[in-house]
C-alpha cells in the first residue's frame, strides 16, 4: 500500500521558485499564505530555515495555484456542491478551467480549495484506495464517512511532519439512504455538518446558508440557494470568476454539471454617477 | 538637540523655551517625531493596544431617505468591555455617523466634525449638508496618515438629496446605495448583496438592516448584543435605540433575583435621573 507521506527529492527548478525574485510575477502573497504567515509568524521561518536538509527534502511552504471557496449543502435527495473553475497563480488568473469538485467512487463528491497540485495528489491517493478497495471484489464499497475519515488521516499526519497538503476538502455522500456531509482542513480538523464552506465561503456564504437552509429543500430550491452564495462571492471574492460547476450525488449517482456563468446586476441608479456633488471620492 | 519638537511639550534646547505658537508654520507633513518613535520600539517600548469595537455597521438608502444601523458590543481583545454602546453618533440633525476601529477614535473624531459643523450652520444660516461633514473627516484623516483608526458609515438627507458615504481611516471614501464596515462588514455584505434593490420602503429598509446587523452578530464574534438602527427622512430624524434585542438575558429563575428587605440601604433622598441626551 503506497503511504501517502514518502520523502522525495526536490528538483532544483522547485527551490528557483520558493524565491520570490525568482517567481515569474512580481504578486504579492496569496490570501492562504499570507493569512498562514501572519499566524505562525515566528514559526514559519524556523520551519524555512530548516527546511532544506542534506539529503534534500523540501516542505510544502506556501501554496502557489489556488483554487477559492468550495460551498456545499445537503438537501432531501441528497448532497449538493459548487465551486467556481478558477486557478490563481498568485494575484494572476492563471487557469480558467479547473474541475475543483471530482466523484470518489460511486457514493462520495469531493471538492477542493487551496493548492491544485495538492488537490491533484490527494485525488490520486483516492484513486488508489478506492481501486485497492474494488480488488476485493466483494459486495462492499467504500462510503463518504470512510472516505472521509481517511482524507482527516491524511491531512493530520501530512501536518504534523510540517509537510501539509495545502487544501480545505469537501466531502459529500450518499450512502444507503444516509446523507453525509464533512469538511477536512490542511491542518487536520474535521467535522460534519448540513452545509459547510471553504475559504472565503466561509465568511460571506455562511451567514446566508445559516438564516435559509432547511431539512427539506428540493433541488431547484437548493441549487437557487448555492446560487444566491455564489454571487455573493463573486461580487466580493476577488479571486472569485464567473464560471461555476454545481455538483449532486444522491442514492442514484453522481451529476456533475457544465460549467454556466451567473447574471450578475450592476443596474443601480447609484452607480451611474457616483461621485457628481462629491468630487474627490468614487 | 539634532531635530526640533514640535509636540505640546516645552523643549529646552540651548536654554531656550519653544512653544508650538512661536514657531512659523511649514507646509507639509511634520515627520519628526518618527525617528524618536523608532527608538522607543527598538528599546523594547510597546505602543498601548486599543480598545477597539469589533463591530459590523452598515448603512444603505431607501426611497425616502437614509436607514443606519449599528451593532452594540464594543471589544477590548477578548473581552467584551461595553454590552450595550451606541455606534450611531450625532453630527447633525439631518446627519449620523457610525463608526468602527477604535472607539476613542470614533468618538472624537465625530464629536470633533459635529462641533465644527454646528459652527458652520452658524456661520451660514442653513441646514449643513452631507458632502461637508464627508469632506471634514476625509482631510482629517488623511492628515494623520491612516493612524486615526476610524472606519465610519456617514449619512444624512439634506437640501440635495439622501446621501451615504463610507470613510476608511486612511482618508478615502466611496459614495455607495448600501454599505458595511467593521469585521462583521462580510457577513452584512452577504446579506445586502443577496437581498438589496433601489426603491425600498421604510419599514423594508429597516428589516433589511436589522437583518443585516443581526447576521453581523450572530456570525461573527466581533460584533454582539442589540441593534440600533437609525432612519433620517427630509425634516426628520428617527433614532431607534435598542431597536431589537436578540440576546436577551434569561434568568435561571423565572422569578429573577429576590433581594430580601434590608439587604440594601436607603438614604431617604428622592431619585432625580440624569439628563436624557437629545
Amino acid at each position: 500500500m503506497l503511504v501517502p507521506f514518502n520523502y522525495y527529492t526536490v528538483p532544483p527548478r522547485q527551490r528557483a521558485l520558493a524565491n520570490p525574485k525568482h517567481r515569474p510575477c512580481s504578486a504579492p502573497l496569496p490570501l492562504e499564505r499570507r493569512a498562514i504567515h501572519r499566524a505562525n509568524g515566528m514559526e514559519m521561518v524556523a520551519v524555512k530555515d530548516s527546511a532544506i536538509s542534506e539529503n534534500g527534502t523540501e516542505r510544502t511552504l506556501y501554496p502557489y495555484v489556488t483554487g477559492t471557496s468550495v460551498i456545499g449543502m445537503k438537501y432531501k435527495d441528497g448532497v449538493i456542491l459548487a465551486a467556481d473553475m478558477g486557478g490563481s497563480y498568485g494575484s494572476t488568473l492563471r487557469y480558467k478551467s479547473v474541475e475543483r469538485i471530482k466523484h470518489i467512487g460511486k457514493h462520495s463528491l469531493l471538492g477542493a480549495s487551496g493548492e491544485i497540485s495538492d488537490f491533484q495528489e490527494i485525488l490520486r491517493y483516492l484513486d488508489e484506495l478506492i481501486l485497492y478497495d474494488n480488488m476485493w471484489d466483494d459486495g462492499n464499497s467504500l462510503g463518504p464517512k470512510e472516505v472521509h475519515n481517511y482524507l482527516t488521516r491524511v491531512m493530520y499526519n501530512r501536518r504534523n511532519k510540517f509537510n501539509p497538503l495545502w487544501n480545505s476538502l469537501v466531502l459529500g455522500g450518499v450512502k444507503n439512504g444516509q446523507k453525509y456531509l464533512g469538511m477536512v482542513g490542511m491542518i487536520g480538523t474535521h467535522f460534519e455538518d448540513n452545509h459547510v464552506a471553504t475559504g472565503f465561503g466561509n465568511h460571506l456564504a455562511r451567514p446566508i446558508l445559516r438564516a435559509e437552509w432547511r431539512e427539506d429543500l428540493s433541488f431547484e430550491e437548493a441549487v437557487k440557494l448555492l446560487e444566491k452564495c455564489l454571487l455573493v462571492l463573486l461580487y466580493r471574492d476577488r479571486s472569485a470568476i464567473n464560471k461555476f460547476q454545481i455538483a449532486k450525488i444522491t442514492e442514484e449517482g453522481v451529476t456533475i454539471s457544465q460549467p454556466y456563468a451567473l447574471k450578475t446586476y450592476w443596474g443601480f441608479s447609484a452607480f451611474q454617477n457616483p461621485s457628481k456633488g462629491v468630487e474627490g471620492s468614487w | 538637540m539634532g531635530y526640533m519638537c514640535w509636540s505640546s511639550e516645552i523643549a529646552y534646547s540651548g536654554g531656550m523655551a519653544r512653544f508650538a505658537a512661536d514657531v512659523p508654520t511649514r507646509g507639509g507633513f511634520s515627520f519628526d517625531l518618527c525617528q524618536r518613535n523608532e527608538m522607543l520600539l527598538k528599546k523594547g517600548n510597546q505602543l498601548p493596544t486599543f480598545r477597539k469595537t469589533g463591530t459590523t455597521i452598515v448603512g444603505l438608502v431607501f426611497e425616502d431617505g437614509v436607514i443606519l444601523g449599528a451593532d452594540t458590543r464594543a471589544t477590548e481583545g477578548p473581552i467584551v468591555a461595553d454590552k450595550n454602546c451606541e455606534k450611531i453618533h450625532y453630527m447633525a440633525p439631518n446627519i449620523y455617523c457610525c463608526g468602527a476601529g477604535t472607539a476613542a477614535d470614533t468618538e472624537a473624531v465625530t464629536d470633533m466634525v459635529s462641533s465644527q459643523l454646528q459652527l458652520h450652520r452658524y456661520a451660514t444660516g442653513r441646514e449643513s449638508r452631507v458632502v461637508t461633514a464627508l469632506t471634514l473627516l476625509k482631510s482629517h484623516l488623511f492628515s494623520y496618515q491612516g493612524h486615526v483608526s476610524a472606519a465610519l458609515v456617514l449619512g444624512g438627507v439634506d437640501i440635495t438629496g439622501p446621501h451615504l458615504h463610507t470613510v476608511y481611516p486612511h482618508g478615502s471614501t466611496d459614495t455607495l446605495p448600501f454599505a458595511t464596515m467593521g469585521s462583521g462588514s462580510l457577513a452584512a455584505m452577504a446579506i445586502f448583496e443577496s437581498k438589496f434593490r433601489e426603491g425600498l420602503t421604510r419599514d423594508e429598509g429597516i428589516k433589511l438592516v436589522s437583518e443585516a446587523i443581526c447576521s453581523g452578530i450572530f456570525n461573527d464574534l466581533g460584533s454582539g448584543s442589540n441593534v440600533d438602527v437609525c432612519v433620517i427622512t427630509r425634516g426628520q430624524t428617527e433614532y431607534l435605540r435598542n431597536h431589537q434585542l436578540p440576546n436577551p438575558r434569561t434568568y435561571v429563575s423565572s422569578r429573577g433575583y429576590n433581594f430580601l428587605k434590608g439587604h440594601t440601604g436607603k438614604t431617604g433622598e428622592p431619585y432625580i435621573p440624569p439628563n436624557p441626551r437629545r
